[in-house]
């Protein structure tokens, strides 16, 4: 579903955060996406979701060349995948109930649409009762659980995570790690980079490790290794 | 479109005019005085143009008799005034008939005049018309020496200097207009860069989110809108009361001269007024929207 052929990036200010990378992802798959700071980890997210167009190679998605796709079909893309990031982006003014309904009314969707779905990711990732709260008021894992309920409410078929557990404690960490292995039991594709290698290492699902925008390893269920 | 789209941008564009009132102030004030200038040079254009042509078309010679010239010498030099070659038309005006003339330029307000049929104080007169407006000057002047003459008039250089005025007053306050309307632009466009600013970690979410280019741009392009339309708006209220008070005033000190106050003609001219602020409000956010809200 997810394929990369050549794939490499140079930035405009000379960096080379990607260099000949191929792979493929298949549907269903859990991924974790590793290595150091600086391996290209989250630039290899941004050419997924084109925020980035890479330098040479052939990015496909769904069967779709990303490369070739024109400006104005790359909202619909994303409306398909969704996006957790380390710092949440959350927006404060607006309560929980409110950014996650974002997602929906950026689409255009109506409000009897947003008032059905909104509560049923609210359950899901376990905050039914903070709908009407506001983003400061929660802990960090309460927070990455609405941007992952955001990233949710438009039934994407991916869920890229950039160091989702960045900001959160050991065990806030492994109650999101489960809510994610929960979406992608139910059939969404999940990309996951990160550092936390505990986490990798218990869980034994693919992991794809960059060093300097270099793929260095690709492992069925692999592990972080991590004295590395 | 869907209603909650729409309470959306309309929440959202207003949110940042107050967010942004000082700018935004600024910005509707020059929108409004750039249109005001536009606006009221425009009219005394129009009205310079239109007293202009009245004038024209009567640039003729008015020979004004002298009260004991009888009606045997007025026809000899009726006569005599048409055999010049340079006269296409000689025509007598009585001093009943001038009268009555005159009543009907003063149009409602001709009561002034009554009573002054008895006591006529006006001459007799020939009217002349000649073949090129240029003979005009230096047949007065023959004219000028006729026994039965008592005076000559005619309008030639007052027409000229009100096309001069006219063309002047074109050039300055078109000028005028586009440099202020140019820098109207640019405070929209500053206000609208301000506001994407304010917002540039929402707008991040919402293409993060799969919102469409023009779906995020709609708001800021709304309160560009917002800011030139209310200045139009401002403009337009300014240059209407004060141009119905001009013609108020001007009717009692000035009745002879007619403004015009036909709306087939102030109708355009407060719809233009009004469709230039959207535009300079259009122009200015896209502007800043082209540099600053690209994927
Ligand atoms: N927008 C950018 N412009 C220039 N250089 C960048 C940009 N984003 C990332 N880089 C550089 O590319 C390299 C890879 O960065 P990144 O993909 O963020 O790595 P990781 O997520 O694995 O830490 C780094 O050297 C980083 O400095
Ligand atoms: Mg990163």
């Amino acid at each position: 579903m997810i394929q990369l052929y050549n794939v490499t990036k140079t930035y405009d200010n000379g960096v080379k955060a990607l260099s000949d990378v191929t792979l493929r992802i298949h549907k269903g798959e859990f991924v974790f996406l590793v290595g150091p700071s600086g391996a290209g980890k989250s630039t290899l997210t941004k050419l997924l979701s084109r925020e980035e167009l890479p330098s040479r190679g052939q990015v496909i998605l769904d069967g779709k060349s990303l490369i070739r796709m024109r400006p104005g079909e790359v909202p619909y893309l994303r409306r398909k995948i969704g996006m957790v990031f380390q710092d949440f982006r959350l927006l404060p003014q607006k309560t929980v109930f409110e950014n996650v309904a974002f997602a929906l009314e950026v689409i255009g969707a109506s409000k009897k649409d947003i008032h059905k779905s909104v509560p049923k990711v609210l359950s899901m990732v376990g905050l039914p009762d903070k709908a009407g709260v506001f983003p400061n008021h929660l802990s960090g894992g309460e927070q990455q659980r609405v941007s992952i309920a955001r990233a949710l409410v438009n039934n994407p078929f991916l869920i890229i995570a950039d160091e989702p557990t960045g900001n959160l404690d050991p065990e806030t960490s492994w109650d999101l790690m489960k809510l994610l292995l929960d979406i992608n039991l139910r059939g969404t594709t999940v990309i996951m980079a990160t550092h936390a290698c505990d986490i990798v290492d218990a869980l034994k699902k693919r992991v794809l490790e960059l060093t300097g925008g270099k793929l260095v390893r690709d492992e069925k269920e692999g592990a972080y290794r991590c004295e590395a | 479109m869907r209603l909650s789209t729409i309470n959306y941008y309309f929440r959202e564009a207003f949110q940042s005019v107050l967010r942004n009132s000082w700018l935004s102030v600024a910005s509707i004030g020059v929108v409004a005085v750039s249109l005001l200038i536009l606006g009221s040079s425009l009219l005394l254009v129009l009205n310079a143009n239109s007293i202009a042509a009245n004038l024209e078309s009567s640039v003729e010679i008015s020979l004004f008799l002298k009260e004991e010239t009888s009606s045997d010498e007025i026809e000899a030099l009726e006569k005599e005034i048409k055999a010049m070659p340079e006269v296409t038309e000689v025509k007598f005006v009585s001093k009943a008939q001038a009268l009555e003339e005159m009543k009907k330029n003063f149009g409602d307000k001709q009561d002034i005049l009554t009573g002054l049929e008895e006591k006529n104080p006006l001459p007799d007169a020939l009217r002349i018309k000649t073949s090129v407006v240029d003979q005009v000057a230096p047949l007065a002047y023959q004219l000028e020496s006729f026994d039965a003459v008592d005076q000559v008039r005619y309008g030639q250089g007052v027409v000229e200097k009100l096309l001069a005025l006219s063309k002047w007053v074109r050039t300055a306050g078109l000028v005028t207009m586009v440099l202020l309307g140019i820098a109207a632009v640019f405070l929209i466009a500053t206000t609208i860069r301000l506001s994407v600013f304010a917002r540039r970690k929402e707008v991040g979410i919402m293409k993060m989110l799969g919102a469409t280019n023009w779906f995020v741009r709609f708001p800021f392009l709304l309160e560009g809108m917002f800011l030139g339309l209310t200045g139009s708006l401002l403009a337009v209220v300014a240059v209407y009361y004060g141009y119905l008070s001009l013609i108020g005033s001007i009717e009692l000190s000035l009745p002879f001269i007619q403004l015009i106050s036909d709306r087939s003609l102030l109708v355009p001219l407060v719809e233009s007024l009004l469709g230039l602020g959207l535009v300079i409000g259009v122009a200015g956010s896209m502007i800043s929207l082209r540099k600053f809200l690209n994927t």
